[in-house]
């Protein structure tokens, strides 16, 4: 078995790290941004924006049996909304 | 390095082809993982990326962008991105960088003996960005790309190994991590990148205490100190030493504290510094609603932007 020596291991220059020139550099001279930001714009904007509606986003309709009889509003005046009753009830 | 002779390629007509579509070649643990060589059929225990939400991911438009850096900059780093249009708002889904060229590693390692398989995926959570260096794989157990000592499962004679090696039997650990997280009225972790700031306007004491002897009861730090700027030169890991690679300057890091408190940032929104200095916002990690600075309740949105210089 080879004598293991010790400065085969050794480096041979030191390597830098990390490079100052390089790393973790500001952009500007400017001290302090106030830069726009369209994120901002769209958070504040009255304007609508208008989306296509994906029509599978629509919940599935209520599941299990339906009665066949009328509910307890039918054939009666509405008491609010409404001007004028629809058809000719209790006449 | 990908074999493809005689094999059939795309020509194959089965959806299982295995190692008729091709299998990576070279010397076994060094080159290629034993019997994970070839186009998986399924992602368990192999790095994926999600590129489309997990429910009905067919639904909505996919998009794919691409964020290059131009000359004189390395051409061979880009962001790759998909996003997809949900109810309007554009959602970022899989973010990455492969590592490409020989800038990447220079004065460290010579493509001549290794070669460089590694990759960067971009994360966000909560108020932080989160760029995971990483060499994608199999994995399972003590069977990775990273195994130490050298198994049939590793990629020794991969660049990153250098870095990577690791004797424990666990993938996380073969994932560094740097976090850059906000650091505007943050409650700070000790594993995140500190970006720094002042404004004078909050960094300033004001004394309640009415006594003759406390003259200054109101005192500010001078705004000639104030700091709020977009950093570049962004270590490709910040857990690596030295470091293999920078990414290009025209990506960079900004820390952001804004009103509306609603204000959601969204792949392709813009900041703009001056006429000159326009970026674009890749991958953002934000909190709305949030108690900022001017301790207004919920009036804040707050965190980093990972952005793309486009002027």
């Amino acid at each position: 078995m080879p004598d293991i020596v010790l400065s085969d291991l050794q480096p041979t220059s030191a390597a830098t790290a990390v490079d100052n020139s390089i790393a973790f550099l500001q952009t500007t001279a400017t001290p302090f941004i106030t830069p726009t930001i369209s994120s901002v714009a769209r958070a504040s904007s009255n304007t609508s924006f208008s989306s296509n509606y994906n029509i599978n986003n629509l919940d599935s309709p209520v599941t299990g049996s339906r009665s066949s009889t009328p509910g307890i509003l039918t054939g009666r005046r509405p008491t609010f909304g409404q001007l004028f009753p629809r058809g000719y009830f209790n006449r | 390095m990908w074999c493809s002779l005689n094999r059939k390629g795309t020509n194959t007509t089965s959806t299982n082809g295995g190692y008729e579509y091709g299998f990576y070649g070279g010397d076994r643990g060094l080159d290629y993982q034993e019997s994970a060589n070839q186009i998986p059929t399924n992602d368990s225990y192999f790095t994926y990326i999600e590129y489309a939400t997990s429910s009905t991911p067919t639904a909505y438009p996919l998009s794919i962008r691409i964020y290059k850096a131009q000359s004189p900059q390395d051409t061979n780093f880009a962001v790759i991105q998909f996003t997809q249009t949900i109810n309007n708002a554009i959602i970022p889904f899989g973010s990455f960088t492969i590592h490409k060229g020989s800038n990447f590693g220079a004065n460290i390692w010579d493509l001549n003996n290794v070669w460089n398989g590694g990759m960067t995926f971009y994360s966000s959570s909560g108020r932080t960005v989160s760029l995971i260096h990483q060499v994608p794989g199999y994995h399972y157990s003590s069977s990775t790309t990273q195994a130490e000592p050298s198994t049939n499962y590793s990629l020794t004679r991969e660049a990153n190994y250098g870095y990577l090696r690791e004797t424990n039997n666990s993938w996380n650990y073969t994932f560094p991590v740097s976090n850059y997280s906000a650091n505007i009225d943050t409650d700070n972790d000790n594993t995140n990148i500190l970006t720094y700031y002042r404004n004078s306007t909050y960094d300033r004491y004001q004394s309640a205490d009415t006594a003759v002897s406390y003259t200054n009861r109101d005192k500010s730090v001078s705004s000639s100190a104030n700091y709020y700027k977009p950093i570049k030169g962004i270590p490709i890991s910040n857990n690596l030493m030295p470091c293999p690679y920078y990414i290009p300057d025209d990506f960079i890091m900004l820390q952001v504290a804004t009103s509306p408190g609603l204000t959601q940032f969204r792949p392709g929104d813009t900041i703009t510094v001056s006429p000159s200095e326009i970026y674009e916002i890749i991958l953002a990690g934000y909190q709305t609603s949030q108690n900022g600075l001017d301790n207004v309740s919920g009036n804040n949105s707050i965190g980093m932007l990972f952005c793309a210089r486009t002027t």
